[in-house]
């Protein structure tokens, strides 16, 4: 009772300090849609020009092409190798329109427009154009819609419908070409390609990688690796979107559906913390593919090869039936057995004996509900798995992106601490690209990693951080920056000295002024889609908990990571979760739960922005949804929590931490003048920091949770870079 | 079918029919007596439904005498009466297929089921803990 009403007092008295902090609403950072989007503030009225389309004059800001112009009157121009997040080629010629004056059609996705233009998208020029580029398209792409991937959403296809020819003059035989390995990802039918170039452009351009090119010249022309090696990018995958063809294709979906027989779901992703939106596509009960969705602050419209292809995960190992071990090893049980078996083992028990480790899916619905059983347990070893369990939640500031992502954009110099964001976040990482593109200047520290841009690498350890402290030239240069970041890694949390490293990070930060009036560059990644929900919610170790016995009952909330000593060899082990892996195979009582495309449950990524996911799939056999596991636990063990709904628990999210009213925005937290890390000084004597080089935390991108390892596209994913292995890459450094 | 149902039904009825002394006397013989009757169709009607795939005959007996005892505090006889009467129509809709298998299935073998779960609870549950256990929340 005591423990409890301490916690509770803990609970309100962190409610308090953080009310000020999360009841500013401040608004979000204009988003910068694409590369050309300026620093600058909008173009003034007087840079407007006006031209006509098809008799009706606009006005689009000076330096827009004629196709910006088409889509100002609202006129939709067909292309193909036109993408606005592209460099324009302008080789497909499929945006030929008319104008007035001009000798021929010309392209309009590469025609600046001009002031007084008269632009015409609807004469029988422009008719007799798009005919005849599509003629020419055709030639060449041979007519197998019935057995090609793309059928049913391929530009080529339903262009071809509208704009083309109803009759083929074409009697001679169509080329072929050799299809390209690129890997187990991306599956290639080189014939079907039209070589509008935009895989290259996003290869080089967005993915940072120089694997895809074309060779030959005019008929011969063909698009492909030069040698064969599969894609070293972890963005790989996006290809197939872009692709407006069934010249690439996924593989693993290769020939399983039809996209009109799909149900699609607007979700979030959880195999890394910054939550890209998706959409899972299923059949019946089972995913069949997962795409992304856009979303400017997030993930622009990219996702990462493991949150596109992991998906086969969810079919396997599956945990569906409630287990208990009886005589002969785990047996099926009765949800009602199980929950009484579970309550039994946590009731016999002091609360300070019982140990709660969630893993790195857990949702903050689970992690509320669970805190607050543990409480009422008198029980306060609460630990995220896989490091850094004990860093202080206090202040928001100290453990988000307070750039926020999108925000990041206008950084002109980024320091980049024990971080490699090519394997912790991929579609962060082609963000920091973009702004290494837009001009701005990227050090590094820690281990060197192949980020697919070049930083200057100022050393590997403390010493290089002790070296900026002291004045090397990049603290000048962040000094007089305009909008200086610092990223710090989640390697760096898990370290023994992380308080001592921190410490002179913060000095650093104070130094280098990169937290201003207006502009706050501290930056934390994480690389698990639970752990900031976890932060924000106080899922952590109480002030107590150090002085705990070693556990005897140990509550895996989906931990498969968890650290050897945090589960003694005589405790008793309950795992809940949705796979059979490492935790399910020392439990003693199994709990099925359900995957993120199987519930809706709110995840909240880097930046601080609380993100829900939807049910796409029904749940597998007798499994339930994790929070109400817990929620009908704590009935049995005579405590019941006070929520029945989702809606009341969710309710109770958002008392505890009100930033989690307000989905899909991100509240940016309040810095307190860095009053939090002054702690770290008191902090930083008990560890001094140590030479051993800042890493990265991901080391092998494609299996990092019990959805990838379970997923046979990972494996051979990993299995295909160990075979061709690509010079440079990072991904299998030790 | 039907005309071989006619005979089926006629000689089912004549099982299901008490005999003509044991109409009168005590309720408790009745009860009795009526519970014979049952247990008598169920060998046929685990064989016709095909129930022998998920129940035994002593455990559907079993079930049976568990929906009997749910009564075992009525004493009023008039009332006694009616239940036998309601007991009797159901046998018959039984005995004559007006049932279909998964009725038997919901009404003879899972219902007795929940039954005896709710009866081995100390304490009544929540209408959450309820609606957990049979898998009815979103
Ligand atoms: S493979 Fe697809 S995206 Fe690449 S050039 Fe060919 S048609 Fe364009
Ligand atoms: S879209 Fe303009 S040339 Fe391809």
């Amino acid at each position: 009772m005591v423990l409890r009403r301490l916690s509770d007092a803990a609970q309100s008295l962190r409610a308090a300090r953080l009310a000020p902090v999360s009841s500013t609403v401040f608004a979000e950072r204009p988003l910068h849609t694409s590369s050309s989007a300026s620093q600058q503030p909008a173009a003034a009225p007087s840079n407007d020009i006006e031209v006509t389309v098809n008799g009706n004059s606009v006005s689009i800001p000076k330096g827009s092409t004629v196709m910006a112009a088409c889509s100002a009157a609202g006129i939709d121009i067909p292309r193909f190798c036109y993408h606005q997040r592209l460099s324009i080629a302008g080789n497909c010629r499929m945006c030929l329109v008319e104008v007035e004056r001009s000798p021929k059609p010309v392209a309009s996705c590469a025609m600046p427009a001009a002031p007084g233009m008269n632009i015409k998208t609807d004469t029988p020029l422009v008719k007799k154009a798009r005919e005849g580029v599509m003629e020419f398209l055709l030639i060449n792409h041979p007519l197998d819609c019935p057995i090609c991937d793309q059928g049913g959403e391929c530009d080529l296809q339903d262009q071809s419908m509208h704009f083309g020819s109803d009759r083929g003059r074409f009697t001679e035989l169509k080329r072929s070409v050799h299809d390209k390995n690129l890997g187990p990802l991306v599956k290639t039918v080189m014939t079907r390609c039209i070589h509008c170039t935009r895989c290259v452009r996003f290869a080089t351009e967005v993915a940072g990688v120089q694997d895809l090119g074309m060779t030959g010249r005019g008929n011969a022309s063909e698009i492909g690796t030069y040698v064969e090696k599969m894609m070293s990018s972890e963005l790989s995958g996006n290809v197939i979107d872009l692709c407006p063809v069934g010249a690439l294709t996924s593989k693993p979906y290769a020939f399983t559906a039809r996209n009109w027989e799909l149900r699609s779901t607007e979700t979030v992703d959880v195999s890394d913390a910054l939550g890209s939106n998706i959409r899972v596509d299923a059949r019946g009960h089972e995913v069949m593919r997962i795409v992304p969705v856009q979303n400017d602050a997030v993930n622009e419209e990219w996702i990462s090869d493991k949150a596109r292809f992991q998906y086969d995960g969810l079919k396997r190992q599956r945990l569906n039936v409630p287990l208990v071990l009886g005589k002969e090893g785990l047996e099926s049980a009765q949800w009602e057995e199980a929950i009484k078996a579970t309550a039994e083992a946590l009731g016999k028990v002091k609360g300070n004996e019982i140990s709660f480790i969630a893993g790195k899916l857990a949702d903050a619905e689970t992690l509320i509900a669970a805190k607050d059983l543990a409480n009422r347990l008198g029980c306060g070893n609460l630990k995220v798995e896989s490091g850094f369990p004990d860093l202080d939640a206090d202040v928001r500031s100290n453990y988000l992106a307070n750039t926020t992502i999108s925000g990041v954009e206008l950084a002109d110099v980024i320091l980049l601490i024990g971080t490699n964001p090519r394997t912790e976040a991929p579609v962060f990482n082609a963000r920091l690209r973009k702004v290494f593109m837009e001009g701005a200047h990227l050090a590094s520290i820690g281990e060197e990693y192949d980020l697919t841009y070049p930083t200057e690498h100022l050393g590997e350890g403390a010493e290089a951080l002790t070296k900026v402290l002291k004045g090397a030239p990049i603290l000048k240069r962040l000094q007089e920056a305009k909008y200086p970041a610092i990223i710090v890694g989640p390697g760096l949390l898990n370290r023994l000295d992380r308080a001592a490293v921190l410490q002179q990070v913060h000095e650093l930060v104070e130094k280098a002024n990169v937290v201003r009036d207006d502009w706050n560059g501290y930056n934390v990644l994480h690389d698990s889609a639970s752990r900031v929900a976890a932060l924000d919610l106080g899922f952590l170790p109480s002030a107590r908990a150090s002085s705990a016995p070693a556990p005897k009952v140990v509550y895996l909330l989906g931990s498969d990571d968890y650290s050897e000593e945090d589960v003694p060899k005589d405790a008793f082990v309950i795992y809940q979760g949705h796979h059979g892996d490492r935790g399910a195979e020392r439990a003693d009582i199994i709990l099925p739960g359900s995957a993120y495309t199987e519930k809706s449950a709110t995840f909240v990524n880097f930046e601080g922005r609380p993100q829900r996911t939807k049910a796409a799939v029904p749940r597998v056999g007798d499994a339930r949804e994790d929070w109400t596991i817990i929620r009908a636990l704590s009935e049995i063990l005579g405590k019941p929590l006070p929520y029945d709904s989702k809606k009341e628990l969710r309710q109770r999210l958002a008392d505890v931490a009100p930033h989690f009213s307000a989905t899909d925005t991100v509240q940016l937290p309040m810095w307190l003048n860095g009053e939090y890390f002054k702690a770290f000084k008191d902090r930083s004597g008990k560890v001094a920091a140590q030479s051993e080089p800042f890493r990265s935390s991901v080391a092998n991108f494609f299996q990092t949770d019990v959805i990838s390892r379970t997923s046979i596209n990972m494996a051979k994913a990993v299995q295909a870079r160990a075979v061709m292995p690509h010079e440079g890459s990072s991904l299998h450094q030790p | 079918m039907v005309r071989g149902s006619a005979s089926l039904s006629a000689q089912i009825g004549r099982l299901a029919t008490p005999q003509a002394e044991l109409l009168g006397g005590p309720f408790e013989k009745k009860v009795q007596d009526f519970f014979r009757e049952v247990s008598r169709l169920l060998p046929w009607t685990i064989k016709n439904y095909k129930l022998d795939e998920i129940v035994t005959l002593g455990e559907l007996r079993r079930n049976v005498s568990l929906l009997f005892r749910q009564h075992a505090n009525v004493t009023d006889p008039k009332v006694v009466d009616i239940l036998i009467y309601k007991g009797r129509e159901e046998l018959e809709s039984v005995a004559l297929q007006h049932k279909q298998r998964h009725h038997l299935i919901g009404q003879f073998i899972v219902a007795p089921q929940k039954l005896r779960e709710q009866m081995a609870r100390k304490r009544p549950i929540s209408e959450f803990l309820e609606n957990f256990y049979t898998n009815r929340l979103p």
